[in-house]
């Protein structure tokens, strides 16, 4: 295998123009991608009109609006009091918190408040679970397990049982529907500075069921107020908030007062629902109604560092109403499964007061959202 | 040149030999080292715009794109049970007091990491650090977390890393241990003589030795991945003993023809030595073709292949003529299988029966060939995850519990970054990321996007603008996890998902379309666009943008070079389609088995429903280079009867009759070599054995056998054609030195 000189560079040359083929060829490989500009002024899509709230009844086995809809947020609020058949007392709140980010499955929440009035001890318990099976577009019954609690919407309108434990306090009711439905703000819909909420509350359930308490077993009933929201919206804390406060009165009438804060703090909307002994509605609105709500006390958690107004006075003009209203005990403050900035006071108050000259008494729960300071975002301080 | 070559080596035989010694003494220590400085993976690149956009968003937007996943489980305890989280808290809690670690989030944090199901929970440590420092770490953090009661399985980018590079090795140390043997095996049956076999296993292995050392030498200067140790290797062995038994195979012919042992080991020298260089050259310009990619894994076996083929083709060269001619005769000592030289073989009434009817074989044959390369056509492109990995190791059992209880890796996000100038939360910069956010959700294939701005449909800037008027107050889990880990000053991140896979090509259409986008405004603003399925598109894009090109330079440069050595048109043409066909049977089988599955239970692998995009490169790189051999052996000695006789089907049975026995030897071995590989635990490594093994197979029975005598036998003297212009500019190789 000899080459000579002349076959040497013919070869040589050969060899150097395919090398610069080559060369040529590879840079023209780079892919080059067409630039499109993005279209200017999206608008988001429009807001549905509210729908009426539909129940449960017989014969119509769809759209039943007690069970779960497939909203950012929803939540199944109980809050009541119960009484052992030796007399003793407590106070309950059970809560089923939903929210879909749009990421996967819902997540679920589900914190159980129980105050022992006795002993006035306050206890907390939550659970939390990504993920759920529930009865969207159905109509029902649905059962909703988080982990090893399970909450129970039944066919019936109003009919509700849950079972909540950590091993140390145990409870099981069922609840049952005993007033007409309270649609808030007349039709159940309530717009809000980020977005729209569905809300409908049972003012009265009653509540029959077992409590234990590190072993010792009680057989329990009650009177629970039970409260349904659902929509995309947004929960916004402290500076924005709210007080929220179930009234049941003994005379038989129930009332709802809602105070809420915007996101610059400011009281932005104040409004309620009464409704009769005999199951008449009535909303009740913060200027025409002449709702006036004040604060007597405060406290301040030691665990949050969240100074809650407690105590209260409650006006509403319309109704002849003035109340005083006074916590059983000042530590009920819900703050386990929530981030710093979601805990909320959420506890069982005494009623006191008179309607148009007439002394009334009653039991309420009352909520304060708003008042922990947030978790701070680092990256938005420094 | 290899006349003046060989007699030199005849001439200082001893001084090669020992010189031979000291070189494979000294890669001695080196070799068993030569992974120490090897990387893991190695597949894509960080000149990549989706390398480019991950460090923005990691500068910008503090992105850690590394993570290291703790699998927590209680065959009893639920996650929420207070001693499930109390352990997983115990065993965590440290971790964030490294530096190396950014952030810690479990199931406490984030619901959506618990399964009350299998009572299984994945905590999630993003880490600060790349992957290379990260397998340093991994240690550290290993003997940090005590899982307590509960069990704990870790996985996540560092530990996959790690055991791929475990696995390689040991899949190294098994196709070695099985090779070598299989490959003595083969020459045994192949030569009949002891010494004869044993000679190429040690020429071959002391070239893989000297061919590891300088991988061990070179890995510390030029990045090269893990996966280059096997496929190099692999060719090694291969070709090491392929171009030693050539060589003793000639050299056995030359004494028998009567010639001395010093003539004998000349005459071997300029024939076999020549088809051997060609064969090396051939090999290389497909390897080194390899160098062109910027992909490292295939760079570092074009340059590792590179090393072992030089150092085997020096080793046939110089120290196999040397121990040849101290051998002398004694080669043939130790008779235990039979002498195929004094059987009259097969070959010549197979090349006779197939060139009396060359069309009956030739039709049926290629058809064969086309319906074996039929599945390739419906090749899918994809990168490899942790399925390329043995289900017996740790971190793939913590990917398959994350991929079956959460939902890993079965669909695709794709990270957009927004970079501009200002804060998130102006309102002019809200109203452009809501354009943008609202456009992303209308790109086809996109399931949903996260992002500050895409949280509800019916929200507009307005209520945007309110929602972040106090980002801090908002107390939605979910929003509160969006505003704090995908904001920053100067940027937003779209986190946009896809049903669609990652390794689909479809998927590759939509990160096109996503980067094609401009942002509006006039704040300065850019898009960015990262994460697995944007690497993906870019490894397709750099490898098959190229591929194209580079695989017209290397037919056209071997096509240049054999029509050197045949001095023909037709005949390097014929090499070079025939190469092809089998290449592409081999694709076919690739897709039948890998992508698509069948046999995966019997070759105890899980199907990766695509084929990782390297491998149809790396297998084009090596069968065309290692089929050319073939070839260039069977037309050596076909070429060399035509000048003898200037007989075409004379010279075509010849030629076969004359290294029929040794192809089908060299390619018994090549087969059993690269068959030893599909033991490999590692998949890409496994596909890499039996494509070969088949590409060889196929090329050695169908090819050669079949299809190479009947066109030879239809061209008839086309085969030979050179025109005279041609000849004159070619530069001359005589057959018959």
């Amino acid at each position: 295998m000899m080459l000579d000189r002349r076959e040497f560079r013919n070869s040589r040359s050969t060899v150097l123009a395919l090398l610069i083929a080559f060369a040529v060829l590879a840079t023209g490989c780079v892919t080059s991608i067409d630039p499109r500009p993005v279209p200017t002024g999206a608008s988001p899509d429009p807001t549905a009109t509210p729908a009426p709230i539909r129940f449960a009844t017989s014969g119509q086995p769809t759209g039943n609006d007690e069970l779960d809809h497939e909203s950012r947020l929803e939540w199944w609020y109980y809050s009541g009091h119960l009484e052992s058949e030796s007399g003793r007392e407590f106070g309950f709140h059970f809560v089923v918190f939903k929210s879909i980010d749009g990421t996967g499955d819902p997540n679920l929440i589900a914190q159980l408040g129980l105050l022992d009035v006795e002993t006035g001890e306050h206890f907390e318990l939550y659970r939390a679970e990504a993920g759920f099976e529930g009865g969207i577009g159905g109509g029902g019954p649905m059962t909703i397990a988080i982990a090893d609690w399970s909450y129970t919407v039944t066919s019936t309108a109003g009919s509700h049982s849950f079972a909540a434990t950590n091993g140390e306090v145990e409870l099981s009711l069922q609840l049952e529907a005993t007033t007409p439905v309270m649609l808030h703000n007349e039709i159940g819909w309530l717009p809000t500075e980020t977005g729209a909420t569905y809300y409908y509350s049972w003012p009265r359930q009653s509540a029959t069921g077992e409590l234990v308490i590190d072993g010792e077993r009680f057989e329990v009933t009650g009177t629970a107020w039970f409260d349904h929201q659902w929509g995309d919206f947004f929960v916004l804390g402290k500076p924005a908030g709210w007080q929220w406060f179930a009234i049941q009165l003994d005379d038989g009438a129930s009332l709802m007062i809602t105070v809420a804060r915007g996101v610059s703090g400011d009281v932005v909307d104040t409004y309620g629902t009464y409704m009769s002994p005999t199951g008449d509605v009535q909303s009740l609105r913060g200027d025409a109604d002449g709702i006036r709500v004040g604060s007597t006390d405060q406290w301040t958690s030691p665990s949050t560092g969240a100074t809650y107004p407690l105590g209260w006075t409650v006006e509403v003009d319309s109704l002849g109403l003035e109340l005083v209203l006074d916590p059983v005990v000042l530590d009920q403050e819900i703050q386990d499964g929530l981030p710093v900035g979601s805990a909320y006071w959420e506890g069982k108050v005494r009623v006191s007061g008179a309607q148009s000259g007439r002394p009334v008494t009653g039991d309420a729960y009352v909520e304060l959202s708003g008042y922990a300071d947030p978790e701070p975002i680092p990256w938005l301080r420094q | 040149m290899l006349q003046a070559l060989g007699a030199f080596v005849v001439r200082r035989k001893y001084i090669v030999v020992a010189t031979w010694a000291v070189i494979i003494l000294a890669a001695l220590p080196f070799a068993p080292r030569a992974d120490e400085f090897l990387k893991p993976g190695g597949f894509s690149n960080e000149s990549f715009p989706s390398a480019k956009a991950r460090k923005v968003l990691q500068q910008r937007l503090e992105l850690s794109t590394l993570s290291v996943e703790f699998v927590f489980s209680h065959p009893e305890w639920s996650p929420f049970d207070p001693r499930f989280s109390d352990a997983v808290e115990n065993a965590v809690g440290g971790l964030v007091q490294h530096v190396e670690i950014a952030y810690v989030v479990t199931h406490l944090d984030d619901p959506r990491r618990a399964s009350t199901a299998s009572n299984t929970v994945h905590v999630t440590a993003g880490l600060t650090i790349e992957l290379e420092e990260s397998l340093e770490f991994l240690k550290t953090i290993t003997a940090d977390v005590d899982p307590g009661p509960l069990d704990l399985i870790i996985t996540g980018g560092p530990a996959l890393y790690r055991d791929i590079s475990l696995a390689s090795q040991e899949d190294l140390r098994r196709g070695e241990s099985v090779a070598f043997p299989l490959a003595t095996l083969a020459l045994l049956l192949v030569f009949g003589t002891l010494i004869a076999a044993i000679l190429p296993a040690a020429v071959g292995g002391g070239g893989v030795l000297v061919g590891l050392g300088i991988v061990f030498f070179m890995s510390q200067g030029v990045d090269m991945s893990v996966f280059a140790l096997n496929i190099v290797t692999l060719l090694g062995i291969g070709i090491g003993i392929d171009y030693s038994l050539f060589y003793t195979s000639r050299f056995q012919e030359e004494l028998r023809g009567g010639k001395s042992v010093e003539d004998a080991v000349l005459g071997a020298n300029s024939h076999a030595g020549r088809a051997i260089l060609f064969s090396a050259v051939t090999s290389l310009i497909g390897l080194v073709s390899l160098v062109a990619f910027p992909v490292m894994m295939l760079r570092s076996v074009g340059i590792g292949a590179v090393a072992v083929i030089f150092a085997a083709l020096l080793a046939a060269l110089t120290l196999m003529p040397a121990l040849l001619a101290i051998l002398g005769h004694r080669i043939n000592r130790f008779r235990i299988g039979p002498d195929w030289a004094k059987r009259s073989g097969f070959w010549v009434p197979l090349s006779h029966w197939v060139m009396k009817r060359p069309w009956m074989v030739l039709i049926p044959t290629v058809t064969i060939l086309v319906l074996l390369a039929v599945p390739a056509a419906s090749m899918r492109l994809g990168t490899v995850d942790a399925t390329i990995l043995p289900d017996s190791l740790e971190s793939r059992r913590g990917f398959d519990v994350l991929r079956e209880e959460f939902g890993f890796a079965l669909k695709t996000v794709i990270p957009v970054g927004y970079i501009f100038e200002g804060s998130p939360f102006e309102r002019k910069n809200l109203e452009n990321a809501y354009d943008i956010g609202r456009e992303l959700e209308r790109l086809d294939g996109v399931s949903s996007v996260t992002s500050i701005v895409n949280l509800d449909p019916t929200f507009g800037p307005d209520q945007y603008a309110v929602l972040y008027q106090s980002p801090e107050s908002i107390t939605d889990v979910a929003t509160a996890r969006i505003v704090r880990d995908t904001v920053r000053d100067g940027a937003i991140l779209f986190l946009v998902e896809s049903e669609l896979h990652p390794f689909w090509p479809e998927t590759r259409v939509l990160v096109t379309e996503l980067r094609s986008l401009v942002p509006p405004g006039d704040n300065g603003g850019t898009l960015h666009v990262t994460g697995g399925a944007s690497e993906i598109t870019d490894i397709i894009n750099a490898l098959y943008g190229m591929f194209p090109f580079i695989i017209a330079a290397v037919l056209i440069v071997t096509y240049l070079s054999l029509m050197i050595l045949f001095r023909s048109v037709l005949l390097p043409l014929k090499a070079v389609l025939l190469n092809v066909l089998s290449i592409l049977a081999s694709y076919g089988a690739l897709v039948f088995v890998f992508q698509q599955g069948h046999f995966s239970g019997l070759l105890n692998f899980e199907a990766m429903g695509v084929i990782e995009a390297t491998l149809p490169i790396l297998l084009f790189a090596i069968i065309f280079g290692l089929s050319m051999d073939y070839e260039i052996f069977l037309l050596s000695r076909v070429a060399e009867a035509y000048e003898r006789t200037g007989d075409n089907e004379t010279a075509v049975a010849e030629g076969m009759q004359k290294s029929g026995t040794i192809i089908t030897g060299a390619a018994g071995i090549l087969i059993v070599v690269a068959a030893s590989f599909v033991l490999a635990d590692v998949v890409v490594v496994k596909a890499i054995g039996l494509g070969l093994a088949i590409a060889v197979f196929v090329d050695v029975t169908l090819v050669r056998a079949l299809v190479a005598p009947a066109i030879m036998r239809i061209a008839g003297p086309w085969n030979w054609w050179l025109p005279g212009w041609l000849d004159r500019i070619l530069p001359a190789v005589k057959h018959d030195a």
